[in-house]
């Protein structure tokens, strides 16, 4: 379709506030970034020289800060698995148990608007060794309290328990959604041709919420590599480096140790990896909403 | 008819809220469509059970220390048997717990709308017009990858050079442009099924851009524009960190904020704490229990009807 | 564009010291009784930012009701958590926003803060000013105010830990005076979490979570008692002697036996479990004692006693250890200098200090004054407390304070939260890595 000059000028006005927020909150601070990468940037005093790839060099060779970034990465894959499996599950489980639900619906969204600062402090009650719920529960069968959230073996998994609980529900309303959206009559047909249970999911519902569950993969991923609140909450990185998690580092470096250039250079870091793990997921989803415009 | 749209520009933007319209008149949870004469599955309704068990269960329990005193807390009982509904008075009197909860009502809100006003029109314009052509499309989303701590000292200077330290209309404008690249990209999928026939027409009766912004779209996205704004709005009310550094006298910290500072007590009260947390949630989930319905309408049937 | 603003600042900043330095020496050659006089109207209905951290609220109160009442001003307080106030007035103050005229930070921050340009150099007027500085406790106030043979502000918060113990757990497990060293602390917190701990009550809380003012207080403390010091006269790192390995190892001694678990400990955790009674022994700040008595939520009042810290090694006097400790700054940017130099200097008083010292409710306001230390008051009121607080007249241990002082606390924090989690190899390993870091970036 062929713009008119007048509808090309207003387009280019419409997406100007969009243009905007992308210079604002895209390119303004990654060139800050860059430029605090390459200097001896600290909090109070940006740029004071450039010090080339001194920053990168000393992060690199920083064996903590390469473990919080497979520390973050493992963390990442771990909730976003768990989120969407979950997610799915739950989804197709209220959709054939209650259809709508509207109550179901509401009472399991909760989560979502729950502030990760509560969130944290409801985890940590939870899982207090001296009288929470968790150590409640167990010293009724006999067994001894445990403390996940000190235990290195165990600690990364107590947050990501936290994260699961707060953002599967967000998988779970969007798969529900695309399974609310199925054309109804093509479910029907297939299980007039004798598709029903497990088979019927697998081969007509899952195709075609698949694209779905890729996007919902994606935006899960990329706020579990992104997480800070409930590490700050909850665990402060510990015990030991158990739960530092690259974000919760780049603010230890930079708000607690003043070291902005430091900071910016881990934070290009963990831009990079970010980038590659979720380019997996950006690209599948692409795929299959190629595949299923194609069966369309 | 299309069974599943996921009909987007940029690879990261394909994303479930475009899932497919029920078609016009086929409300999806209508009564006597075929599909609910089926029984329930016993497996469908032990996973709900469950879900729902482990969704409520650790809120209960927030509940239950929200009304203990400072030693139940630590006494490993359940619930307590002398509820002590004083913790909540204690949270709420005389403190700026309330005072802060309407202060991330606001920038929740007045964030969600500016950026519905700021990212309509550049979904609109992005789908309709192909303005910024496939550029803009794949970038929109780019902003939310960066880890937003370094961000903070930028902004602050941002925020200083417009005046707006430490102020509310500086967190709400901050939100609101935070959400632009979310609410471009959720509200894409929408405009895209708008059905092509409805501009022709107003095109014919010579509406210009704006008018059929204005009177064509607007209307028809109304649904969208609701689940889209419920979506960023509890992500500005649930967002921590930029409001610890932007927001931090009374008069415009927001209840993350100020939730994190009864940390900061050397004898911190968990039942205290608790209460404080029951007062945050309490008024987002009567909110979000009546606008859920709605954030769902919009998800699954979009602007189909 | 911020570069270059940044690379004149100091250039303009020096002039402009220069320029006030010989203004003041003009005015107090003039005579400096008058200019004082005139004071308390001046600033009648002037306002004054002050940034403070959460455990300051209750003494910004008073601090705020007493200063209007004096001077007619008024003290507009920001409260922010303990670990933020560095970089919230850094970036205050870089930014250009210059919302806080008066800060308290921790006393280990102010190297990066005068570094940055965030805080005046208060040298001349402190010295012009007349603030009886020799009745500063010695041992605070240099660490808390010196760097670089500049002075950048006035101790506010003495902040030394000492030794609290529960008196009836101690006699229930056989122990009838609390430990002198830290083996026997070890030992009695062992007797202790072995006999009880299936009531919940423990040896010893000990703060472990990964934060400088937290475990590295714990650490602080140790240390000082083995008679180490962080760096030497030089300013050169000393982080890896035999006296701070041995500190590091009855860390992780006393972990084992600690109100579990340690990692989780903050100072709520842990004061919560010693006013419930749930442990022996916790290290903590002098005015813990007053909370003692006068909390609400208290079921140690009376039960309670203090001690000055154990020793360990070749070390056998008390010795104070200078964990925490907040310093009042004016800020680089501030408008209200005059305003702000008042108040601080009036809040650092011994005066204001005596009488925060003994306030209800309780302000958590540790001496920083010899002569509040020795006051009549707060001996009447807290004579134990006084008595442990004597051992900051002594030699204390300080944490470095010039520019990368963050950076170190930090090292360290994280280091030892490496050693306790057993990720990170032994005692001496450990004090290694964080020695040849510090010789990195303190060097």
């Amino acid at each position: 379709m062929a713009s008119s000059l007048a509808e090309r000028r207003a387009g280019r006005l419409f997406v100007s506030p969009t243009v905007l927020t992308l210079l604002v909150l895209g390119a303004f601070p990654l060139l800050f970034i860059l430029a605090a990468a390459f200097t001896d940037s600290s909090l109070g005093k940006p740029f004071k020289e450039f010090t080339g790839a001194d920053n990168l060099a000393t992060v690199l060779g920083n064996a903590d800060v390469v473990a919080s970034l497979s520390r973050t990465v493992g963390y990442a894959v771990g909730t976003t698995a768990a989120s969407v499996v979950l997610g799915v599950v739950v989804a197709t489980a209220v959709h054939q148990a209650v259809r709508s639900g509207a109550v179901v619906r509401t009472l399991l969204l909760l989560p979502l608007i729950v502030p990760p600062v509560v969130v944290g402090t409801l985890f940590k009650l939870i899982f207090n060794p001296a009288g929470g719920l968790l150590a409640t529960v167990l010293g009724f069968v006999g067994i001894p309290a445990p403390a996940p959230l000190s235990d290195p073996g165990l600690a990364l998994g107590a947050v990501m328990v936290a994260d699961i609980w707060e953002w599967t529900p967000l998988v779970f309303i969007l798969v529900f959604a695309a399974l609310l959206g199925q054309d109804p009559s093509i479910t029907e047909a297939a299980r007039m041709d004798g598709a029903h249970g497990w088979k019927l999911f697998a081969a007509v519902t899952l195709p075609a919420i698949a694209g779905t569950i890729a996007a919902a993969a994606f935006i899960r991923l990329v706020l579990a590599l992104k997480v800070f609140d409930l590490v700050y909450i909850m665990t402060a990185g510990g015990p030991g480096q158990s739960t530092t998690t690259t974000s919760y580092l780049i603010h230890q470096v930079a708000l607690k140790e003043f070291d902005i250039g430091r900071a910016s250079a881990i934070t290009l870091l963990l831009a990079v990896v970010v980038t590659l793990v979720t380019l997996p997921a950006a690209g599948l989803a692409a795929r299959l909403r190629r595949k299923e415009e194609a069966t369309a | 008819m299309k069974t599943l749209e996921l009909d987007r520009g940029a690879p990261p933007a394909t994303v479930a809220v475009t899932g497919g319209a029920g078609g016009p008149g086929t409300s999806p949870d209508a009564p006597g469509a075929p599909r609910r004469r089926r029984g329930r599955p016993a497996w469908a309704v032990t996973v709900v059970v469950l879900a729902l068990a482990a969704t409520l269960v650790p809120l209960a329990y927030l509940l239950s220390v929200s009304l203990m005193g400072r030693d139940e807390t630590v006494s490993g009982i359940l619930f307590t048997t002398s509820p002590r509904f004083s913790n909540w008075a204690d949270v709420v009197v005389g403190t700026d717990l309330p005072r802060s909860i309407a202060n991330s009502v606001v920038a929740a809100l007045g964030g969600a709308a500016l950026s519905l006003a700021f990212g309509l029109p550049g979904a609109w314009a992005i789908v309709r017009y192909r303005s910024g052509g496939r550029g803009l499309a794949g970038l929109v989303t780019s902003p939310w990858l960066l880890p937003p701590i370094v961000a903070v000292v930028p902004l602050f200077t941002l925020l200083r050079i417009l005046g707006l330290n430490d102020t509310l209309l500086g967190l709400t404008l901050v939100y609101a442009l935070l959400n632009v690249p979310i609410a471009v990209w959720l509200l894409e999928g929408f405009v895209r099924k708008l059905p092509p026939d409805v501009f022709e027409a107003a095109a014919l009766d010579g509406a210009g851009p704006w008018r059929t912004l204005g009177l064509v779209v607007v209307p028809l996205m109304v649904p969208a524009l609701v689940a889209v704004g419920t979506i960023t709005a509890i992500l500005n009310y649930n967002e921590f960190l930029l409001a610890t550094f932007i927001t931090q006298s009374p008069e415009s910290q927001t209840a993350p904020v100020a939730l994190s500072l009864f940390y900061g007590d050397r004898t911190p009260h968990f039942g205290k704490i608790a209460a404080a947390s029951v007062m945050v949630i309490v008024p987002v989930f009567a909110v979000a229990t009546f606008l859920q319905r709605w954030m769902v309408d919009g998800l699954t049937s979009g602007v189909g009807k | 564009m911020s570069s270059s603003r940044s690379g004149q600042t100091p250039r303009r900043s020096v002039l402009a010291g220069a320029v006030l330095a010989s203004a003041a020496l003009v005015l107090s050659a003039c005579g400096s009784s008058q200019a004082s006089e005139s004071t308390p109207e001046s600033f009648e209905g002037q306002e004054l930012s002050v940034l403070l951290i959460t455990s300051h609220e209750g003494a910004s109160k008073w601090l705020a009701d007493e200063f209007q009442k004096k001077t007619g001003a008024i003290i507009k307080p920001t409260i922010v958590p303990y670990d933020e106030i560095g970089s919230t007035l850094a970036l205050d103050q870089q930014s250009g926003a210059n919302k806080f005229d008066v800060a308290a930070p921790w006393y280990v921050s102010i190297g990066d803060l005068a570094a940055d340009d965030s805080i005046k150099d208060l040298t001349d007027w402190i010295e012009e000013s007349d603030q009886d500085t020799a009745d500063f406790i010695p041992a605070i106030y240099d660490p808390y105010t010196l760097v670089d043979g500049k002075r950048y502000g006035v101790p506010f918060d003495g902040d030394t830990h000492v030794l609290f113990y529960n008196k009836e757990i101690l006699e229930r497990n056989g122990f009838d005076a609390p430990p002198a060293t830290w083996d026997e602390y070890v030992e009695q917190s062992k007797t202790i979490t072995e006999n009880e701990s299936s009531d919940g009550v423990y040896g010893a809380a000990v703060f472990g979570q990964k934060s400088p003012l937290i475990l590295g207080a714990s650490y602080a403390n140790r240390l000082a008692g083995f008679g180490g010091e962080f760096v030497d006269a030089e300013g050169k790192p000393t982080i890896n002697t035999p006296e701070a390995v041995a500190a590091a190892e009855n860390l992780v001694e006393s972990v084992k036996y600690a109100f579990p678990t340690a990692a989780e400990t903050d100072f709520g955790v842990g004061n919560g479990a010693w006013f419930d009674a749930k442990v022996g022994f916790i290290e903590n700040w002098t005015d813990l004692g007053v909370g003692s008595e006068i909390n609400d939520d208290s079921k140690v009042a009376g039960k309670w006693g203090v001690a000055t810290l154990p020793v360990g090694g070749a070390q056998t006097e008390a010795r104070a250890s200078l964990v925490a400790g907040f310093t009042w700054v004016v800020a680089e940017n501030t408008e209200k200098e005059e305003l702000a130099k008042e108040f601080i200097k009036w809040a650092a008083s011994s005066e204001v200090n005596e009488a925060l010292l003994t306030a209800e409710p309780a302000t958590g306001i540790d001496p920083n004054r010899q002569s509040s230390l020795e006051s009549a008051s707060y001996g009447s009121s807290y004579p134990a407390l006084q008595e442990a607080n004597r051992a900051t007249l002594a030699g204390t241990l300080a944490w470095p304070t010039g520019r990368n002082a963050n950076q170190a606390a930090q090292i360290l924090t994280d280091e030892l939260a490496k050693l306790l989690a057993g990720q990170g190899g032994s005692a001496q390993e450990t004090m290694d890595r964080i020695q040849s870091e510090w010789e990195r970036i303190l060097g």
